[in-house]
């Protein structure tokens, strides 16, 4: 679900570009059987290829683009509170008299 | 703050180009790396699509190279349109993500894709080849 429509386009794209493959190798077959000369792809067979790229590579695009982050360097720090970066561990004491006060 | 700029050595001071002096944003470098990938990965995958399209279509010659050019220009313009107006948020320059991977690694996925669908599709020479060799050595 996270992929979205990016991802969505870009299978579709990959599916289709495998039809196209498997469309012209048979074309090619065809023409070799009759022993005719190869002049260009049918029409669809171009059109589907070129379709195919096209959904690919807007699908990668759309669903990469999302993991682009800010380079600013306190883009995902700004939101933060100082007890967040005041929070040494290395300060932690805990031989206090909180041991002796909340005892059970 | 102050403690946590002195631990960070993974900030890149933005320079100014007027007056050459740091001009006070610190970016970071991992944001930029990271951002460097996602183009990266953008363009690969274009180049392994119009790879195989270019072999499905038979291109063959300087045509080849062509459309790999006109194809790398057009990642270009939807790498601009994608990113937006707001470029500046993720890349320091245009260039990094316009040009970046047009030319180099990228090229040879292109060229590998574009080979092995041409030679899977088109020329059946080397299958041929061998089809020819057992013709002439089996009995009738």
């Amino acid at each position: 679900m996270k992929s979205g429509v990016g991802g969505f386009c870009a299978v579709i794209g990959i599916l289709l570009s495998l039809h196209a493959a498997y469309s012209a190798a048979q074309h090619r077959t065809y023409l070799r059987i009759t022993e005719r000369e190869y002049q260009m792809l049918p029409v669809d067979v171009l059109i589907q290829t070129a379709l195919s790229l096209i959904l690919t590579c807007c699908g990668v695009i759309i669903l990469k683009i999302a993991n682009l982050k800010e380079i600013r360097a306190n883009a995902d720090t700004e939101h933060k509170t100082w007890e967040t970066f005041g929070n040494r561990s290395n300060f932690y004491v805990f031989n206090h008299r909180g041991r002796v006060i909340f005892q059970t | 703050m102050l403690e946590l700029f002195c631990l960070c050595d993974f900030l890149v001071l933005n320079m100014d180009s007027s007056t050459n002096l740091p001009s006070g944003i610190p970016f970071s470098q991992i944001s930029i790396m990271q951002n460097m990938g996602v183009i990266d990965y953008c363009r690969t995958s274009a180049a392994v699509a119009s790879g195989c399209t270019a072999g499905i279509l038979g291109l063959t010659g300087i045509y080849g190279f062509i459309f790999y050019f006109i194809f790398g220009a057009l990642v270009s313009l939807a790498l601009v349109v994608a990113i937006g107006k707001d470029w500046q948020k993720y890349f320091i320059s245009k260039k990094q993500f316009v040009t970046h991977g047009y030319i180099g690694g990228v090229f040879v996925s292109f060229l590998r894709l574009y080979l092995y669908m041409y030679y899977r599709l088109i020329d059946y020479r080397l299958v041929n080849y061998r089809l020819f060799y057992i013709d002439q050595w089996l009995p009738n």
